[in-house]
């Protein structure tokens, strides 16, 4: 699509920029031009996809502004990035000569006000780090993904993030109270911090989830919160079925209670943390967090609920606390996957969708069902439900996989995308939502008509409206030609 | 062929707060709250034989395997795991005796069973594992059947395509590799094998070979080998506690990476390095 | 009370082992008079200075003509079966850990790995080592002799004083052929012990990496943070230019980023250089044993709850990257001008 040459890209972003912020080496441009979803044949040293032309480190707005203006006069396909943990594919270089865009160098925490609540970094800074000074200083952020030690906040902002304690903070969309976006043609554009406002729609979700098809982030405010993790009041038990799991978190949302941390583990995915003491059991995990009344009456509250289900065996709170203090990923453990990945040929994917209380349980039966007799060489299919609503909740499917008899690059065409394609055409089928909170991606997108319905039409003008050049991270979210 | 691998199942001890480290008035350290895990070592000595297995198989030799664990029934979810890695036979021998510092016992059990109940050619284990930290199991065995022993291995394959049951074992002595043909019977015994990670078997090998069920026998029908153990041994535990492995740990603080770094140097490091 | 040293001759790390085992009797046995040392070897060449690094003045040795367990064993059991000392040392590397557990079980005493003091008393020794990954010490107390310890791995002792050497030294040699020929060794059940029959062929291929890690000053050890074979070499480079040993945790070894021989830790390297640098290392004690005795110790950690940070003098909570790299441009610049001083 561009409408120059390869060396005439790098030849502009050189003058543009200083020309160490510009590096074509071919083993960075190999490794930016996937993420996570292509890993398996990354780690096997195969790239399918065209490599960019260069990758660039803004330091600033006005640089992002700059480059995103130069690359919508040539038509030049442009990849935001961040923290560089993405899952789904919104990495991926998918044209010819793109330019992948990294902020992370834009990393400074610009302010943190503790009279108002309010936390303001740029795109760059890491979430882990923002949250250790919070909490140095007795606030956090309440945001706590797994990916927590190596996502940065304008990805988090821009895959509509969510974290382990969502049930009582929210996802990101209900932190972030401000923010900063550069849009294709270099317009800068910032979105005050206020407590509220009705004035208008709210256009801060036109940023939050747009995984840089339509604006660059690259400043973002979040509401913080007193930390007191003194109060924590943890619950772990075991139980037979899913089916009485998502009752009971049921019961607790709709009784109007909010539980930091509400999971629910199928024996499957539990078994590969929980066998030490849940052996062929699914385990239920309730954490009530804030003051100390409220958390303790909170606390005391669901445990009454699930006192009345027989089949609820309480574990001592230790085994889980132990458990939640090495749930995080760092880039050791991804380094270490990959090794094992290498070694092993078994690899693990996960596809995240939401729906309401009375299709979660079906959805969730029916595709563990089907991948398990319909996929081959699968080692596990299970999942988890970690983030609960007063009208439903989500369910986190974990698959992994023996990749043989193919080649590294027919991995995701033999295995990852027909497990997708059964998770999200169940759950479309049954009127959930595909994507609960890692984006859509670059291999979600061939369902985000049937996802939308007729309001795909505003989806769609929002692209015509921002990015008429189509420059924004072709493939993601909107289908490719 | 036939082999028994022995393996044991062990906390994740790197997962214990450092605040757990509690020892009772018997010696005991409550680690259940921690993720268990094969022993490393362990893990590599099942890894290897299923690489020998692979080619045994491609030969047509013949060939059996045996997973032996001496353990509580956490132990079953990764028996059950070996059987869908077609390991023929998961074995499970049940006591609540505290042999976390009494090797003697395992090995008694381990030759015993391997003598009387298998038949085994080659026993295959870890050198060590992780809560007794004893690196006595696999010689005692040895000893206990009167079979060679080789340390450090690393890789088995059949020799001579197989002919005559011969084994061809590689391992790493003190400063070298050494690569041995050898006749069985013997012990071999694993320690650090680089890129053993245990494959993982499918949901269908599982259901197809993964169901069948642990033989668990009893700690208490090893006479022999237990009366046997009782007169070696020698070593009584009298003392556990933590070690302290504390320093000053005094944190560098700087803008960037790099001021830390020039702060490290030029405060603490400068004056050390020109001394070396 | 009596004891014997038992030296592997054959091995190049005999230098290490003789001043192991004379630090650990000197610091634990030094009121027993009667030690002997017992040396296996292989080459005549070497004979004397074998000999000449004995901290006892009787020395008996053992021909052999490779270092063979099966065989040492025998030979071992066979010379001492019939006067045995009440306590036998063995060095802390897998060859020592080994004759110290099996030739006690022939001889019917008590052995235990890994060791790093005794008390030997009127009453039954006592002995400490490592235990849960080396997390706590384990204290045992020994019951029945011959007592066969081997020492844990890279134990050093500094006593102070040097010894005066033996003024001379009454040699005693034998032939393992000849020991074994004699009589079989018999195990614990009556049977005899095997022999080195069951080899049929071997080769041993010496390998080409070395290391320096036991008597390294300064050692740059890195860990899984690195990520990858490539972050690795970059660290080797950086530690190349400023002058330090690299070494590495065990998952890098496993992975195979670097060879097994830069191990630090209970299962490598026990190290103690004036200056250890940690990168992307975490501390679990297993690693830790193997640096414990640095003089300093400065860790470079994103995490600032990574264990290393507690067990350590200095520490910078950053991506080692930046850091390394800064570190070596003050090393190279310090050493440019040092360079033009003189
Ligand atoms: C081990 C692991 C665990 C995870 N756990 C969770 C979890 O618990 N919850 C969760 O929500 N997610 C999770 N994720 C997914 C991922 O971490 C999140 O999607 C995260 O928000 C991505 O942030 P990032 O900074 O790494 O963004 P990147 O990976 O750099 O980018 C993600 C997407 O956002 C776009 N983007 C990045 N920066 C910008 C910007 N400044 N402006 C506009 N668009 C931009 C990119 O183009 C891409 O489409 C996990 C991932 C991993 C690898
Ligand atoms: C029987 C047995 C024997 C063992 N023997 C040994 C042994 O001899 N030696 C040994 O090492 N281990 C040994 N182990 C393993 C040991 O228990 C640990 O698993 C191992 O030491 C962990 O290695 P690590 O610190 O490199 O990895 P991890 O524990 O994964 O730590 C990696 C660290 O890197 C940090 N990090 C990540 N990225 C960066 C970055 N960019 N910059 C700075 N820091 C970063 C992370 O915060 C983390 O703390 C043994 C285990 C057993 C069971």
């Amino acid at each position: 699509m561009a409408s120059i040459s390869r060396e005439q890209i790098v030849e502009n972003l050189v003058k543009l920029l200083d020309e160490e912020k510009v590096v074509t080496d071919e083993q960075v441009l190999k490794d930016s031009s996937v993420d996570r979803f292509r890993r398996y044949e990354e780690i096997h040293g195969f790239y399918t996809q065209p490599l960019p032309a260069a990758v660039v480190y803004a330091g600033s707005k006005e640089d992002v502004a700059s480059i995103l203006k130069f690359a919508s006069e040539h038509s030049i396909n442009v990849v935001p990035r961040t923290g560089d943990s993405a899952t789904e594919g919104g990495l991926e270089t998918a044209v010819e000569h793109s330019i992948v865009l990294d902020g992370s160098g834009m990393n400074e925490i610009i302010s943190i006000d503790p009279y108002n609540m309010l936390a303001t970094c740029q795109c760059g800074a890491p979430l882990q780090d923002l949250e250790d000074r919070l909490r140095e200083q007795g606030y956090t952020t309440g945001h706590s993904p797994q990916s927590k030690p190596l996502a940065q906040l304008g990805g988090l902002v821009a895959t509509r993030s969510i974290g382990q304690f969502s049930t009582l903070y929210g996802g990101i969309e209900d932190m972030v109270v401000g923010l900063e976006a550069v849009f294709p043609n270099g317009e800068i554009t910032k979105i005050k911090n206020v407590p509220r406002r009705a004035a208008g729609p709210d256009i801060r979700h036109v940023i939050i989830g747009n995984e840089g098809a339509l604006c660059y982030i690259t400043e973002v405010t979040v509401k913080i919160y007193k930390y007191s993790p003194e109060n924590n009041y943890l619950l772990g038990y075991t139980l037979d079925n899913m089916k009485t799991g998502f009752e009971i978190l049921r019961e607790v949302m709709v009784n109007g209670y909010r539980p930091s941390v509400a999971r629910l583990y199928d024996e499957e995915d539990g078994s590969q943390h929980f066998s030490h003491f849940a052996e062929d059991k699914c385990v239920l995990i309730l954490m009530a967090e804030g003051p100390k009344p409220l958390a303790e009456a909170t606390g005391k509250a669901m445990e009454a609920i699930v006192e009345k289900y027989a089949e609820c065996e309480k574990v001592d709170h230790r085994l889980i606390q132990v458990w939640f203090d090495n749930l995080n990923w760092d880039v050791s453990k991804v380094a270490e996957e990959r090794e094992e990945i290498f070694a092993t040929k078994n690899i693990s994917n996960t596809t995240e969708i939401a729906a309401t209380w009375d299709k979660i349980y079906d959805i969730y039966k029916v595709c563990v069902e089907r991948i398990r007799t319909e996929i081959p060489d699968i080692t596990l299919i299970g999942g988890h439900s970690s983030h609960s609503y007063l009208n439903g909740t989500n369910m986190y499917f974990v698959y992994f996989y023996n990749v043989v008899d193919c080649s590294p690059e027919e991995e995701i065409s033999k295995y990852h995308l027909p497990i997708k394609r059964i998770i999200v055409e169940e759950t479309i089928k049954a009127g959930g939502s595909m994507c609960h909170h890692h984006g859509v991606g670059k291999h979600r997108t061939p369902w985000i008509k049937d996802e939308y319905g007729s309001s795909y039409y505003i989806l769609k003008t929002l692209k015509e409206a921002f990015d008429p050049e189509g420059i924004m991270n072709k493939g993601t979210i909107f289908p490719g030609e | 062929m036939q082999i028994l691998a022995c393996f044991k199942v062990v906390p994740d001890l790197d997962q214990m707060p450092a605040g757990d480290w509690l020892v009772d008035d018997r010696f005991r350290v409550e680690t259940g709250y921690v993720k268990n895990m094969l022993n490393p070592y362990d893990e590599s000595a099942l890894e290897i034989t299923l690489r020998y297995a692979d080619q045994a198989r491609r030969g047509n030799l013949p060939l059996n395997l045996t997973a032996l664990t001496i353990g509580s029934k956490q132990a079953d979810t990764y028996l059950k795991t070996l059987y869908a890695l077609r390991y023929d036979k998961a074995v499970r021998v049940a006591s609540d005796r505290d042999i976390r510092f009494l090797p003697e016992i395992a090995a008694a059990v381990i030759s015993e069973y391997a003598a009387e109940k298998n038949r085994a050619d080659v026993l295959i284990m870890g050198m060590q594992s992780g809560v007794g930290d004893n690196a006595k199991t696999p010689l005692l065995t040895a000893e206990y059947l009167n079979w060679p022993c080789i340390t450090g291995v690393v890789a088995i394959e059949p020799a001579n395509n197989g002919t005559k049951n011969l084994l061809k074992v590689k391992s790493m002595v003190d400063s070298g590799i050494l690569e041995q043909t050898v006749r069985p019977p013997l012990v071999l015994a694993v320690s650090n094998a680089p890129g053993t990670y245990l494959r993982v078997p499918t949901l269908k090998d599982k259901v197809e070979y993964g169901k069948k069920p642990v033989e668990v026998q009893e700690m208490d029908n090893f006479k022999t080998g237990l009366a046997a153990a009782n007169t070696s041994g020698g070593c009584r535990l009298t003392g556990l506690k933590p070690i302290n492995h504390r320093r000053e740990g005094l944190i560098i603080d700087g803008e960037t990476a790099a001021e830390k770094a020039r702060i490290l140097y030029h405060s603490y490091l400068r004056e050390r390095l020109g001394k070396l | 009370m009596t004891y014997a040293l038992v030296l592997n001759g054959c091995s190049k790390t005999y230098p290490d082992q003789a001043k192991a085992l004379t630090g650990f009797r000197d610091a634990f046995l030094a009121g027993f008079p009667q030690g002997k040392t017992i040396i296996i070897f292989n080459e005549e060449e070497k004979k004397q200075s074998l000999i000449n690094a004995s901290a006892t003045v009787l020395v008996e040795l053992i021909k052999v003509e490779r270092y063979q367990p099966e065989t040492v064993l025998t030979a071992l059991q066979n010379l001492e079966h019939e006067s045995c000392r009440d306590f036998y040392l063995f060095p802390g590397d897998q060859a020592g850990s080994e004759l110290s557990v099996r030739f006690a079980s022939r001889m019917g005493g008590s052995s235990l790995a890994n060791i790093y003091s005794l008390e030997a008393g009127a009453g039954s020794p006592v002995c400490r080592r490592a235990a849960y990954n080396n997390y706590l010490e384990a204290e045992f107390s020994l019951d029945r002799k011959p007592y066969c310890l081997s020492l844990q791995k890279g134990f050093s002792a500094h006593t102070g004083k040097e010894k005066p050497k033996p003024p001379e030294m009454k040699v005693i040699e034998h032939n393992a052929k000849e020991l074994n020929s004699n009589k079989a060794g018999t195990g614990i059940n009556g049977t005899g012990a095997p022999d080195d029959s069951f080899v049929l062929d071997y080769k041993y291929t010496e390998s080409d990496e070395t290391t320096n890690l036991e008597s390294a000053r300064f050692i740059l050890a890195a860990g899984r943070g690195v990520k990858n074979r490539s972050g690795l070499e970059k660290v080797e480079k950086t530690a190349a230019a400023i002058g330090a040993e690299v070494g590495v945790s065990r998952p890098v070894a496993m992975n195979a980023w670097a060879p097994l021989s830069k191990l630090i830790g209970v299962s490598g390297h026990m190290t103690g250089p004036e200056l250890c640098i940690t990168a992307g290392i975490s501390g679990a004690a297993a690693f830790y044993a193997g640096i414990e005795k640095s003089a300093c110790i400065a860790a470079i950690n994103t995490d600032p709850g990574a264990p290393i940070i507690r067990s350590s003098d200095l520490a910078i909570i950053d991506d080692y990257e930046p850091v390394l790299e800064e570190l070596e441009r003050l090393i190279m610049e310090n050493k440019r001008i040092e360079g033009e001083d003189r």
